[in-house]
């Protein structure tokens, strides 16, 4: 009943989202037009505002376009599989190359990750955009964004070994393993940990660190939520963040496959 | 190269008026003299090819040599005119371009499904739209070929 009226609410969003564009578009079009045709004939305060009408229709469609993929996420079909994580991690650096070098960040990565089940593309924009955010809220000169993989409490680096019998958890049930993301950026204050995760919500102004609609994390917990899964973070002020996730699988009906740790025992 | 004669008509189906204009705008700035005709709907769309009711008359109603097609129309729309005229054998032969706003992976899929010539999606800003209008006329009126109208006729 729950799942309904949140693919009804999901559908509500996409068919508003897509009819306001239209008439945004008509304003964005016509100061577009001015501009070509009379501009010359605006006086610098004219000028300005034009040009200001121009750049708030642009940032209202990107809000709304944000509407539109957030909606999209909850009425499209994911496609669910077996998602090999080493995989999906290479693909995703390699996607955000060119953000690397410029920011100069040293990424960490413990050798192996698990094969999980869930959504290919979905599971790359998680990674994304967490580690998209630990580089952009950075104002260290040595930035650095740690990517790894907790199993029962144990952190799976390159010299631990899984213990035979340690995918079992207190309770008897097979555990998941925690995955984060963990920067030495700016930090969040903890009454902010709630509220970050909804949507548009801006932690810091534009102009400190660059612009965004503020829906990354909103996205992340959407995608995280479909798998079954949990978000929460751990932050210090000035010493930096770590989101720690897990990912179910479908429904949580599909467990992970400990054979896929065979690297670690 | 050029294959096209100024006089080929573009059959625009297109509901918001803005859109039309802005479609309009862009021909001029690449220098498209073509000839334009414009349907609101998808209905109206389906008469003119047809030559029904106000479009009966062949002469004055003459068929397109290339379709822009909207997607989003009230009542009958893109999708739905789309079908119909690549199902008939006549109609098959003129190139639609389907011009949306909608990015959507089903309508894509759908479109090229139906026999959707090519598909583009209605960039936003001004500059990106009359770069892409500019690319679509080198494109359909410079390089590619287009059927001969008359002998369809």
């Amino acid at each position: 009943m729950l799942f309904r009226s949140n693919k009804e609410l999901d559908d509500f969003a996409y068919i508003v989202s897509h009819d306001l564009k239209e008439p945004l578009r008509g304003i964005y079009n016509y100061s577009g037009f001015i501009k070509e045709d009379y501009y010359d004939k605006l006086d610098d305060d004219g000028k300005s505002k034009l040009d200001t009408l121009g750049r708030l229709s642009k940032r209202m469609e990107s809000l709304i376009n944000t509407i539109l993929y957030y909606a999209r996420l909850g009425r499209e079909e994911s496609t669910m599989g077996p998602v090999d994580l080493n995989k999906v991690l290479a693909d995703t650096l390699e996607n955000m190359q060119s953000l690397l070098k410029e920011s100069n960040v040293d990424i960490r990565l413990p050798k192996h990750f698990p094969t999980v089940h869930g959504d290919e593309t979905r599971i790359g924009e998680v990674f994304q955009n967490l580690i998209g955010n630990a580089i952009k809220y950075n104002d260290k000169p040595d930035k650095w964004v740690e990517i790894g993989c907790i199993w029962n409490g144990i952190e799976k680096g390159q010299d631990r070994r899984m213990e035979p019998g340690s995918e079992k958890s207190p309770d008897g049930h097979s555990s998941s393993p925690v995955f984060y993301v963990k920067d030495n950026g700016i930090g969040i204050l903890e009454k902010h940990f709630d509220s970050l995760f909804r949507i548009f919500k801006r932690l810091n102004g534009k102009n400190k660190f660059g612009d965004g609609t503020g829906a990354g994390t909103t996205i992340v917990k959407k995608i995280i939520e479909q798998h079954n899964g949990r978000i929460w973070l751990e932050s210090k002020m000035g010493e930096g963040t770590t989101f720690y996730f897990t990912l179910e699988g479908e429904l949580g009906n599909e467990k992970y496959q400990p054979q896929s740790f065979d690297s670690y025992s | 190269m050029k294959n096209i004669s100024p006089n080929h008509l573009i059959l625009i189906v297109e509901d918001s008026d803005i859109d039309y204009e802005t479609t309009i705008r862009a021909f001029k700035k690449s220098s498209m003299a073509n000839p334009v005709q414009r349907c609101e709907d998808g209905e109206e769309a389906l008469d003119y090819l047809y030559h029904r009711n106000q479009f009966s008359d062949k002469v004055k109603s003459p068929r397109p040599d290339l379709i822009l097609l909207d997607l989003n129309l009230p009542g009958t729309d893109g999708r739905e005119v789309l079908e119909e005229i690549k199902k008939d054998p006549k109609l098959k032969t003129i190139p639609v371009i389907v011009l949306t706003t909608s990015s959507d992976d089903k309508d894509i899929e759908n479109c090229y499904q139906a026999g959707a010539n090519s598909y583009i999606h209605k960039p936003v800003d001004l500059q990106g739209f009359f770069e892409a209008i500019q690319r679509l006329k080198d494109f359909w009126f410079e390089v590619a070929i287009l059927p001969k109208n008359e002998m369809l006729t």
